[in-house]
């Protein structure tokens, strides 16, 4: 059972607030908030995170224990929930195949640990119960839900019907789990019933078909959440809150999926049933629509929030695209929400919230909504963030920046995300830093990227944090400066980073050299105007980008890749919808494919089946890249250490620039 | 470099009939071998109907992201994926709404599977079977999927010496 005296924890926090100038700028964020017996001194919480670090037999590990940690440093005081449990023996809930487990009272030592930093933060520890349902079955070949409903996503496993005894030990277990959550010492029990997992899925007409008592109308389909919640409020009496993730909109109309009333149904009933706090979500992993990526609106799902306090009159929290502070203060002062839930946004910058309250906004990494985090757990990996290398490695001192030995002059050419993190590192460390951009913007291929419709210009938040922060550990910036090997010889460095990112070329095709070829970045910046019919040649990344780009201004884009899909590089919960929009508009792909020949008002693509095939085209964007390294061997001979990083070495993607820096910056 | 399109289309329609060839060959190879190793007493039917509802399932899913419930033309749009799937298997197919509101027919006037079971020496009836499996399944998957009641009967079949193969397909409600 949790020993936290609430009374000291609040009051505590709450002198520690009065200092800091944060506690006046969002005053709404650091008022305390009662639920049941638990005190709690702020209105932030750190939602479950699902995150790969534990072992595939449930065992929290040291890497997970010091994730949390960070986290919970960072909260100030605030609610840190622990991943979501699986609570089964066979794994039929297990969603993830690092997932904490809560099966049996062996697992506690484990969850206690977590307990036990959070506490030792100073934060409120959560522990959430997570029956993955129809998601789940991760290393199995089938999972459970109410009825057989077929997936819609391959990745997903086929569905077996519960039998009501299986939903019996199902809601047995949750209790059980919800006992070993008290037994390591959480103050808050969550439950979480989102996103197609098992609670949701009895809750949905899309995936509950039955006909028996847990099925039919949206009251039966109720009951299994209903008795879950009452179940949990057996075992842990009066006085601990139960915490709910309910879908307030689940966005599968073109399935038949619940209207947004009967998801308000919901939530009247999961109140009546007992719980304390509800947390408002929406969509699901099988929905077709938007829910977290750069195209939707910071603030945008706010909505949601305000419907759910016309039906309830329990505690609201939210998530979902919701970054920032003065975002989440207003909503809070308005009675929109009772408490701010972050999950990428602390993956991002643990220390979120912990900034926010000593005034230091500018010092916030912001998440890009990028979302590596998800396509790495949807791949079986432990997560990493794009803008966080630390991610995953909180555990191991190797990867913390400490000042090093011997000082040295560095000179860092390119102020791209992997020069620019570099030179961070390196000044943090102690270095001398120079960092020399041959342009007047930094940013490198964030550039081009930020010019992409739908919210991309996001993106550039990273740049503009990064030139920051070397400012601040001071980085000393030569912009316009091409480096050269003499000036190599000039300045003498101890290391030089060439960091000069990659360079568009136009591969040598018939044609290629007539005026309708020009590149992609030129377009994305305005510099040329394309034809109405637009070939892009290449596939990658870049090139998704500049036909998105193109597309919505109208243009026919047909996309030429050698892949066996356009975007491959591209994150998998972006490249499906950028895809759709741009054959909206009338886009076409070639895969397996490349340019023969270029002519005026059309071009040759040799396809698949070694068939060619006549494109119309006005213009022909070329988006291929390679290394730019002209400088690699000149500064090997003139300085002892050099290295080689971002697309400079491989031209990928903008966590691999950013990781690339992070370490070399180390190394130095 | 000289273009002759008719000439690409040409060389491009060849390729696609060897791959069709390919394929409905290694359907009857695999089926071979896997009454070779079959337990003793299975069927040649049991075992084609199991594959087809394999298929089935997998075509259902591939369905599932092309078809809206709240489209007021589902039952067409289902009929159409069908005649996609059956000319992308070098059938000759097409659909047509019935006389009832809430039917549509699919008709092939061509298919070249059977020719490829005579050359296995596969039964007629188990194709016309296993045809009938594979739709049945995907129906069955696309009902429990959207919650709708369509049903599928055969009508005629190719196979079976008719002169086209006709399937109706009605939904109720």
């Amino acid at each position: 059972m949790s020993t936290v005296n609430y009374d000291e924890l609040v009051s505590k926090w709450q002198e520690y607030y009065k200092q800091q100038p944060g506690s006046r700028m969002f005053p709404h964020l650091f008022k305390p908030i009662t639920i049941r017996k638990v005190k709690i001194p702020n209105r932030i919480k750190y939602a479950a995170t699902e995150d790969n670090f534990n072992t595939h037999d449930g065992f929290v590990t040291d890497k997970d224990v010091a994730y949390i940690r960070e986290r919970a440093r960072g909260l100030v005081g605030g609610i840190c929930t622990i991943q979501g449990v699986y609570m089964d023996p066979k794994g039929e809930g297990k969603g993830y195949v690092g997932q904490a487990a809560a099966w049996d009272d062996k697992f506690i030592p484990g969850l206690k640990r977590l307990a036990d930093v959070i506490h030792e933060e100073g934060a409120i520890a959560n522990i959430q119960l997570m029956h993955c349902g129809r998601v789940g079955g991760v290393e199995l070949d089938y999972c459970v839900g109410p009825s057989d409903v077929p997936q819609r996503l391959r990745v997903l496993k086929p569905v077996k019907e519960m039998s009501k005894e299986e939903i019996k030990t199902s809601i047995k277990q949750h209790a059980e789990a919800a006992r070993r959550g008290l037994e390591a010492g959480y103050d808050i029990i969550e439950i979480s019933g989102i996103v197609g997992y098992l609670i949701s899925n009895f809750l949905s007409s899309y995936t509950n078909k039955r006909t028996d008592e847990y099925g039919g109308d949206i009251e039966n389909r109720c009951r299994y959440m209903v008795e879950v919640i009452e179940a949990v409020r057996d075992v842990v009496g009066k006085d601990v809150p139960i915490f709910i993730r309910l879908c307030a909109e689940e966005l599968l109309d073109e399935m038949g999926g619940n209207t947004p009333e009967e998801c308000m149904v919901t939530y009247r009933m999961a109140e009546k049933a007992g719980v304390d706090c509800i947390s408002v979500t929406q969509g699901w992993q099988e929905s077709l629509h938007s829910v977290i990526t750069r195209d939707i609106p910071q603030g945008h799902w706010l909505y949601n929030a305000k419907r759910a306090k016309q039906h309830v009159k329990v505690p609201i929290s939210q998530a979902y695209r919701l970054f920032k502070p003065e975002m989440a203060d207003k909503a809070i002062g308005e009675g929109i929400i009772d408490i701010w839930e972050m999950c990428r946004p602390m993956i991002a910058d643990p220390e979120l919230p912990k900034k926010a309250l000593e005034g230091r906004l500018e010092d916030i990494r912001y998440c890009i909504a990028c979302n590596l985090c998800l396509a790495r757990l949807f791949r079986d990996a432990p997560i990493t963030c794009a803008v966080n290398p630390l991610v995953g490695h909180e555990w191991d001192e190797r990867w913390k920046v400490k000042p090093a030995e011997k000082k040295k002059k560095v000179m860092v050419v390119g102020g791209g995300p992997a020069g620019l993190q570099c030179a961070l590192v390196a000044a943090q460390r102690g270095h001398e830093v120079h960092l020399y951009e041959m342009r007047n913007v930094l940013g490198g291929q964030v550039v081009y990227a930020s010019k992409g419709p739908y919210g991309e210009d996001e993106l550039y938040g990273i740049i503009e944090w990064l030139k920051r922060q070397c400012d601040k550990a001071g980085v000393k910036f030569h912009m316009n400066t091409y480096v050269t090997p003499e000036l190599i010889e000039t300045e003498k460095p101890d290391v030089v980073v060439i960091a000069t990112g990659a360079k568009f070329v136009v591969p040598k095709v018939p044609g290629s050299d007539l005026p309708h070829v020009v590149l992609a970045p030129d377009v994305l910046e305005g510099r040329v105007e394309t034809g109405d019919r637009v070939v892009m040649w290449g596939g990658r990344g870049d090139g998704v980008v500049a036909a998105l780009y193109l597309a919505t201004k109208g243009k026919k884009v047909t996309i030429i890749t050698k892949d066996r899909k356009p975007g491959v590089d591209v994150n998998p919960s972006y490249i499906w919808r950028y895809m759709l929009k741009i054959s909206q508009t009338g886009g076409k792909v070639y895969r397996f494919a490349d340019v023969e020949s270029i002519e005026e008002g059309r071009v040759i693509v040799k396809g698949a089946y070694g068939v060619r095939i006549p494109v119309p085209a006005d213009t022909v964007v070329v988006s291929m890249r390679e290394p730019r390294t002209e400088l690699v061997e000149a500064a090997k001979k003139l300085c002892g250490e050099v290295h080689v990083i971002g697309d400079a070495l491989v031209p990928r993607r903008l966590h691999n620039a950013i990781h690339d820096g992070y370490r070399i910056g180390l190394r130095i | 470099m000289s273009f002759n399109p008719e000439e690409e289309l040409r060389r491009l329609l060849a390729r696609f009939d060897l791959l069709a060839g390919i394929v409905r060959a290694t359907w009857y190879e695999w089926r071979q071998a896997a009454l070779e190793f079959a337990r003793p007493g299975t069927k040649p039917l049991d075992l084609v109907l199991r594959a087809w509802e394999i298929v089935g399932h997998d075509t259902a899913m591939s369905y599932f992201m092309a078809l809206r419930k709240n489209s007021p033309t589902f039952l067409e749009d289902l009929a159409n994926l069908i005649v996609m799937s059956s000319r992308a298997m070098g059938e000759d197919a097409f659909a047509y709404k019935g006389e009832n509101p809430n039917e549509v027919f699919v008709q092939w006037n061509e298919c070249p599977w059977p020719e490829f079971a005579r050359r296995y020496k596969a039964d007629m009836e188990e194709d016309v079977l296993g045809c009938d499996r594979w739709f049945q399944t995907v129906i069955e998957d696309v009902n429990k999927h959207f919650g709708t009641k369509i049903k599928l009967e055969t009508l005629k079949a190719i196979p079976r010496g008719d002169p086209i193969c006709l399937r109706r397909l009605t939904m109720e409600g």
